[in-house]
């Protein structure tokens, strides 16, 4: 089948089979490696991306379910909470390996814009990625930095 | 410090390195035109504009070693650190093998010793260049060296007001045939140290991982044609595939490409990833021992271990009498003695968990002639030796391109490199690059696991009441026998990997360790922490069950045994100020290394068995902390990685099958069940130690310590789940 959306603003269309996850589209079919495969069931939060503004776990995305969606990736995260979020990741030093970032960047981005001003306990809630390098601390401290940053 | 004490895990490792080489020939290990005269070695390189180009040796999976190794040259030779350029070194195990004794002279990124490891060597190695530098500038200004001195990335003249910058001098004496010798006096004062220990100092990789926008993973790399794999495995060492029967079903899938036997192994080569995942959902194996391999639980085998550990009539190596010291008879103390504490304790198999799926992108051309591969790994010198020896060809023909590493724990430090040489035998097979995923689903049930342990205890109590001589029988396999026969042999059948956590961190009366192994088919690994998890968690959990017999504090208990060890007991002091030591339910501790405290508060919803963490503290004495900002973040990602260990995760075997497939029963701690952690680093001189997981797998004994002070039962096996926790409650 032929997928059309627009990802990071850009419209795309792509020969693929109705069942391939978005994470491969992304990574494969459009060559976009920022987002990550860790698990493949939702439980990882590595492949995290915004589908229509809100963050879903790519692995579990099918290609005909993006018929006319709008996709955003890591690489198209520059608008001024992308960016206040990737220097607050940088200012309090987050990655070990980095190979959940990515996807720990979508998924704050979706807290934040939702949640301007989120307690810690309401960041853990949300953030529900696997770190296995145990960045945790860092990241709670860099999303906290990045909303202030924004407001 | 007794010599006991002075044996702990490093100690033992750093006496018995003895030597340290310094390069006296000035090796042009970096690519060098002929047009520019540069100043070029194995570790450095200054071109004419200024940039010092410094590679390291080390992995980089997660660990900071690219930034960490480069500031330790960059210190000793002044380099202007926003000049510096950081990359990874060639491989090379002759010029680049981690100086740590137990890497046996290869390159090996492990047990935390990147930076330990290679601390003095790279000090020299700057301290050289430095020299050079001076020896050329004195020349160009015509003054005597001795007037001369460094700023950041300049020779300064005070007396004169001249200056050069590294770029012109080593534009102008290229590289010297020999480099200097330095002495101590060539070092830098550590008082005047301007980029150790530096606690504004960034990681060089971070803002490449937060764009996520390059490729730095081997996952990420794409080559035109390039095919897609992924491969299932038994959890049983080599067992082989004999037969496919829906092999038909699998190849009629859209875009499958063939389904290929391995030698223990059957993959599904195919277009798309996503195609190769699907053949594997569908894919059906029958495998040689099957039969035999049903009969195999965890349980059982657990069970077995314990008998063994307990039976005293087993005899095994003696750890101490291995490393030098006189072998020590229990027995006899055992007779005479007034009262003897014993206990048994167990550890579950474990998984690494890395969350970059294990993988590479092989190229193999001219008929298996020649490879090219992009591969993360811990040892690569072992991967192209790997490969040279599964291929028949010379390591000159391996081009391999080392990628950063999504997490290791020790999965991609084993020899074979199973994963790895996967993608380059379908890539010789098929005539086209291959990228080999594992599934996550294929990792967990083929593991490599960190293996089960039993361990029997005892100590002996004096006729005044002091216990101070302990005893301690660890049966498991040993996971080098998988992961480096190499190192095995080398260390004369040293089982290295099972050892940390039985060098002593107390000045004891007698000491005795043994290590019975029972070898199995499971496929086992070092796993980060090694023997340490294991080790610390049982001889700290029954340090507190022999306080507690003899009513004496856990912390005082630990004090008595530290003695003359002054850093130790600065530790303990520092953790007791943190803590607020008070002996307060809920309030758990351990001691390790003789260097290392860690404190758990909790406490537990007795209906369910669930446990709250309230806080975690750490004091660590770990030597000259090189990077500190790094540091803090590999501690408290020790922690962690150990509490998640300690608490739910665990891998079981039913029927020779793994009970668990991915993370949805494979439980790994995530943001909500991690509370506050508090590190502080001992202000020290003394050179350093590893930081990654130097001694926070010992959290496992703080945490039922914890358990213990917060309810009086005693966990016994770790990981210390709900249901276990339950389980105690009830009993
Ligand atoms: S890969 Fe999608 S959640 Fe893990
Ligand atoms: S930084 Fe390694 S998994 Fe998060």
């Amino acid at each position: 089948m032929k997928a059309n959306f627009v990802i990071n603003e850009q419209p795309v269309s792509i020969d693929v089979e109705p069942d391939t996850p978005l994470l491969w589209i992304v990574r494969d079919h459009l060559g976009l490696k920022g987002t990550k495969f860790g698990c493949g069931v939702a439980q990882c939060g590595a492949c995290i991306v915004h589908l229509n503004g809100k963050a879903v776990h790519a692995c579990q995305v099918p290609a005909d379910a993006l018929e006319g969606t709008n996709v955003e990736t890591i690489e198209g995260m520059t608008d001024k909470l992308g960016a206040a979020l990737k220097a607050a990741w940088t200012a309090e030093q987050v990655p070990q390996c980095g190979y959940c970032q990515p996807g720990m960047i979508m998924n704050a981005a979706s807290l934040l814009a939702s949640n301007p001003e989120p307690s810690e306990e309401e960041i853990a809630e949300h953030m529900t990625n696997i770190c296995r390098c145990g960045t945790y601390p860092r990241i709670i401290k860099a999303i906290q930095r990045a909303a202030k940053e924004v407001i | 410090m007794n010599n006991a004490a002075k044996l702990s895990r490093r100690g033992f490792l750093q006496a018995g390195a003895g030597l340290l080489f310094t390069f006296s020939v000035a090796k042009p290990g970096l690519a060098q035109s002929e047009a520019e005269k540069r100043l070029s070695t194995a570790f450095v390189e200054i071109l004419s504009d200024g940039t010092v180009k410094i590679v390291s040796p080390a992995s980089e999976m997660g660990n900071g070693s690219l930034t960490a190794i480069p500031i330790i040259v960059a210190e000793e030779m002044d380099a202007d650190w926003d000049k510096v350029a950081v990359d990874f070194s060639p491989v090379d195990d002759q010029t680049y093998a981690n100086p740590t004794f137990w890497h046996y002279g290869i390159m090996l990124t492990a047990g935390s010793s990147a930076v330990s490891g290679f601390y003095d060597q790279l000090r020299q190695t700057g301290a050289q260049i430095r020299k050079v530098l001076l020896a050329g500038a004195a020349d160009m200004l015509s003054v005597p060296v001795g007037e001369l001195t460094t700023e950041p990335g300049m020779v300064v003249h005070a007396a004169s007001g001249q200056s050069l910058g590294f770029g012109e001098v080593a534009a102008s004496i290229g590289t010297p045939e020999e480099l200097p010798e330095v002495t101590e006096d060539d070092l830098k004062d550590p008082a005047t140290f301007r980029l150790i220990g530096n606690p504004d100092l960034q990681r060089r990789d971070t803002p490449a991982k937060v764009h996520g926008e390059d490729t730095l993973y081997s996952i990420d790399v794409a080559l035109p044609g390039m095919l897609y794999a992924t491969v299932k495995r038994t959890c049983f060492i080599n067992r082989v595939p004999l037969n496919v029967p829906n092999e038909a079903e699998v190849l009629a899938l859209p875009n499958v490409v063939a389904v290929t036997r391995l030698p223990d192994a059957v993959a599904i080569v195919a277009s798309t990833y996503e195609a190769a995942l699907a053949g594997e959902d569908l894919l059906e194996v029958e495998w040689s021992r099957a039969e035999t391999d049903a009969e195999y639980s965890s349980d059982g085998a657990l069970d077995a271990l314990a008998e063994t550990a307990e039976d005293m009539a087993i005899e095994g190596m003696d750890v101490m009498a291995m490393v030098g010291a006189p072998a020590t008879d229990f027995a006899p103390i055992i007779a005479d003695a007034v009262k003897v504490h014993a206990r048994t304790y167990k550890t579950d198999f474990m998984y690494h968990a890395q969350i970059e799926p294990l993988n590479a992108v092989a190229n193999v051309t001219e008929g298996g002639a020649k490879v090219e591969l992009w591969a993360g790994t811990q040892t690569p010198s072992h991967l192209t030796r790997a490969i040279g020896d599964a291929l028949s060809i010379a390591p000159e023909d391996i081009t391999l391109h080392r990628s950063y590493l999504g997490g290791a724990f020790g999965r991609r430090a084993a020899m074979d490199h199973d994963w790895a040489l996967d993608a380059v035998r379908l890539s010789q097979i098929h005539g086209a690059p291959v990228k080999s995923i594992w599934s996550r689903e294929s990792d967990v049930h083929a593991g490599r696991f960190r293996p089960i342990t039993a361990h029997h205890i005892q100590a002996v109590e004096d006729a005044d009441g002091t216990v101070a001589s302990f005893y301690h029988r660890v049966a498991s396999d040993t996971p080098l026998r998988m992961a480096d026969q190499y190192r095995l042999r080398s260390g004369n059948g040293f089982p290295v990997i099972t050892t940390p956590g039985l060098f002593p961190s107390y000045t004891y009366a007698k000491y005795k360790a043994e290590i019975l192994r029972v070898e199995s088919d499971v496929r086992v690994s070092p796993m980060r922490g090694v023997g340490a998890f294991a080790n610390v968690f049982a001889m700290e959990s029954f340090f507190d069950e022999v306080a507690a017999e003899t009513g004496t504090d856990p912390l005082e208990f630990r004090r008595g045994l530290t003695q003359g060890n002054e850093r130790g007991l600065a530790v303990l002091d520092k953790i007791a100020e943190m803590s607020n030591w008070d002996g307060r339910p809920g309030l758990g501790l351990c001691f390790t290394e003789g260097r290392m405290a860690i404190a758990v508060e909790l406490d537990l919803d007795e209906g369910s068995g669930a446990v709250n963490l309230k806080h975690i503290w750490c004091a660590t004495d770990v030597g000259v902390v090189v990077h500190p900002d790094n540091a803090e973040n590999q501690v408290v990602g020790g922690l962690i990685f150990h509490l998640s260990n300690s608490l739910s995760e665990r891998i079981t075997f039913t029927n020779g099958q793994v009970d668990q497939q991915n993370f949805y029963n494979y439980n790994v701690l995530k943001m909500a069940d991690i509370p506050p952690i508090d590190v502080v680093f001992m202000p020290s001189t003394e050179a350093p130690e590893g930081v990654g997981d130097f001694g926070t797998e010992a959290v496992a004994a703080a945490l039922a310590n914890a358990i213990y002070s917060a309810t009086g039962k005693r966990l016994r096996h770790a990981p210390m789940t709900q249901d276990r926790i339950l389980e105690a409650l009830k009993a």
